[in-house]
């Protein structure tokens, strides 16, 4: 199988330049999810490997292979788009034959790439019928089928998932994955779903105005993102990030901000925190706060009194949105108790789980 | 009530309309079974005691129609084929790709619909007459061409920007090269504009007079229209003759209008992509 490999890829399209300098390989027989906010450039970044946009500069290299000049008919990629792009005046059978037929296979071979894929999909009830004939999550299948047939060295997503509904996309999701698995591909895929990115990405690569702000396993992303960018871009809901200092008080560090305190003694390097210029952003996630009232261990130094502003209740947890001060800080909380807008409420920082970046550059503080 | 009173307006409206639409053919088909006397009759019967097919007999059995029609046909053939396959590529072209000067070939493409014909008589005469074209077809096609492509290429090209890219991109990478994602895709999906551009050529020069009038001479080489003009002498017009060639004349183009209906559909590109 085929690895893809980008370097230093540039694109510009009149004065607006989309991409600077982008520097990224996708592994033989990855999933990599390329992931960023609308207008980032990574649907363009697609484009450049399917070739369907020339890059200003940069190599684009297939299999080993350097593609930049090869036709997209040559690439030997299938691309799956965002809006279907089937062929409204065939049949669904057509729709998966037709780059077979293109590359004139004998008719027994055509019929059997397009039977396999149509079972492997589920559309082989639907052969017969025109995409209009078809459900949102129907055309989907038949797209995804239109790849499959090819038997392609590297499979491009862009958006795939976008136009579905929410538990439509959910199921679409699983079966990528489970495509994924059985045909143990190169998939490369674009989405600005960070949910899609963490649940189906091997890595992910992280985009944000054209550059790359981090590429990883979803777990490095969460856990250790590399800028306030990252950390509040991936996680749902969002990261919490506070403006503070750390202070020295009788040789134990402190993280101060409006309205909190919170000893930073647990954490293990803190000597390096210590040592850096004091003023600090620090993240914490919803759901590393916990609310004292269920709490086994009590951690008095480390409890945050907050007054809620809003309870949005999500079923299984509850997403608490309160402040302490002028600090805003979002708790995913377990619903044990019911909590109402100007309740009082005590939350526990889970000290180990803090992030750290400084407040210049925005770049993680590694500890 | 106001209900009722809106459609029996609406329906008056358009009763009124289809009278006036319906009037001349029928009179015409009339005048072409009666004898020539009975031109002046204000009767609206179709068949009377007097009438016959003979008009119908003498026109195909003693008149050169028959050469006229052929010539129309050879004349609208070729004038269709050249407008749907210059229209339907050029159209691509300026709906497609954004090279130097599209927008000033857009804009005199359409600027050139804003002289009336008569206007252009002399300058074609003239230019026909120098490049040695007058009395041949040639001279007639390329007249005929030059003034139907400006509305078929923006007609395409309008057509062709209601195409998301995305269909000829799937298709580029499915193994197409541009071209045969044009042919393979594009075109298919684009019927009905292209009904639309092979029903406008041909009916340019199907029913065209002045031009043709101004550019063959020769009585041979006659189209319909001039065919059928020459019927009407200085004293004598021979009505039935010219009725009845007149009702012979429109059959082709109310078949083809016919056939090709089927293509004039919406909504082609309904489920291709999201809409």
């Amino acid at each position: 199988m085929a690895g893809v490999s980008l370097q230093a890829i540039s694109k510009s399209f009149g004065d607006n330049t989309i991409l600077k300098g982008i520097d990224v390989q996708a592994h033989s027989r990855e999933f990599m999810v390329i992931v960023g906010p609308s207008g980032c450039g990574k649907s363009t970044l697609l484009r450049i490997i399917a070739g369907l946009e020339t890059p200003d500069g940069g190599d684009v290299i297939i299999d080993g292979e350097r593609k930049n000049d090869t036709d997209p008919s040559k690439r030997e990629v299938a691309m799956v788009f965002q809006n279907y792009a089937l062929y409204p005046t065939m049949t669904v059978y057509e729709n998966l034959a037709f780059s077979q037929r293109i590359r004139k296979r004998s008719k027994d071979e055509i019929d059997k790439r397009v039977m396999e894929s149509a079972e492997m999909l589920k559309i082989d009830e639907l052969l017969d019928r025109k995409p209009k004939e078809l459900s949102g999550g129907q055309r989907q299948r038949v797209a995804l089928g239109r790849a499959l047939v090819r038997k392609p060295k590297v499979f491009l997503f862009d958006e795939p998932l976008s136009n579905l509904d929410a538990k439509l996309r959910q199921e679409m999701r699983l079966e990528i994955k489970k495509l994924h698995t059985q045909l143990n591909n190169t998939m490369i895929y674009v989405t600005h779903d960070q949910t899609e990115a963490m649940t189906m990405a091997d890595r992910i690569c992280l985009m944000n105005n054209g550059i790359i702000e981090q590429i990883g396993t979803p777990e490095e992303l969460y856990n250790k993102p590399a800028n306030t960018f990252v950390s509040t871009f991936i996680g749902m809901p969002p990261i919490n990030l506070i403006d503070g200092e750390v202070c020295t008080e009788n040789g134990s560090a402190f993280f101060m901000s409006d309205g909190m305190r919170i000893n930073l003694e647990k954490i293990k390097n803190i000597e390096l925190l210590k040592d850096l210029d004091k003023h600090v952003i620090m993240g914490i996630r919803p759901e590393n706060l916990h609310d004292n009232y269920f709490a086994e261990i009590k951690d008095p130094e480390n409890t945050i009194k907050c007054t809620v502003d809003l309870v949005e209740n999500l079923g299984s947890v509850a997403l608490v949105h309160s402040h302490s001060g002028n600090t805003h800080l979002s708790a995913s909380l377990t619903t044990g108790k019911t909590i109402h807008p100007g309740d009082s409420l005590d939350l526990i920082v889970d000290v180990n789980s803090l992030h750290f970046f400084h407040q210049e550059t925005k770049e993680r503080i590694k500890l | 009530m106001s209900k009722k009173i809106e459609t029996l307006f609406i329906f008056s409206f358009l009763v009124l309309f289809t009278l006036a639409t319906l009037y001349p053919a029928l009179n015409i088909i009339g005048i072409s079974l009666r004898t020539d006397d009975a031109f002046q009759s204000r009767s609206l019967a179709l068949w009377t005691s007097e009438s016959s097919f003979r008009s119908y007999v003498t026109l195909f059995l003693k008149t050169d129609f028959l050469t006229w029609m052929k010539n129309s046909f050879l004349v609208s053939f070729v004038v269709t084929l050249t407008g749907v396959v210059l229209a339907s590529t050029s159209g691509y072209a300026l709906s497609r790709f954004n090279f130097m000067g599209r927008r000033a070939v857009l804009s005199s493409l359409l600027m050139t619909q804003m002289f009336p014909a008569t206007m252009l008589l002399l300058p074609f005469f003239i230019l026909l007459a120098k490049l040695k074209l007058i009395n041949s077809y040639l001279g007639l096609i390329i007249i005929y061409s030059s003034t139907a492509l400006p509305f078929c290429i923006w007609q395409m090209k309008g057509y062709y920007d209601t195409i998301p890219d995305a269909l000829e991109e799937a298709a580029r990478i499915d193994g197409c090269s541009r071209f045969s994602a044009f042919t393979k895709v594009i075109l298919p999906v684009s019927a009905p504009a292209l009904v639309i551009t092979a029903l406008f050529s041909f009916m340019a020069s199907w029913s065209e007079y002045v031009v043709a009038a101004i550019v063959l001479q020769d009585p041979g080489l006659y189209t319909l229209p001039l065919g059928l003009k020459s019927f009407q002498a200085s004293l004598s017009t021979q009505w039935g003759l010219y009725a009845a060639g007149a009702v012979v004349v429109s059959i082709p183009v109310m078949i083809l209008f016919i056939s090709l209906s089927r293509f004039l559909v919406s909504g082609l590109t309904v489920g291709s992509v999201k809409g």
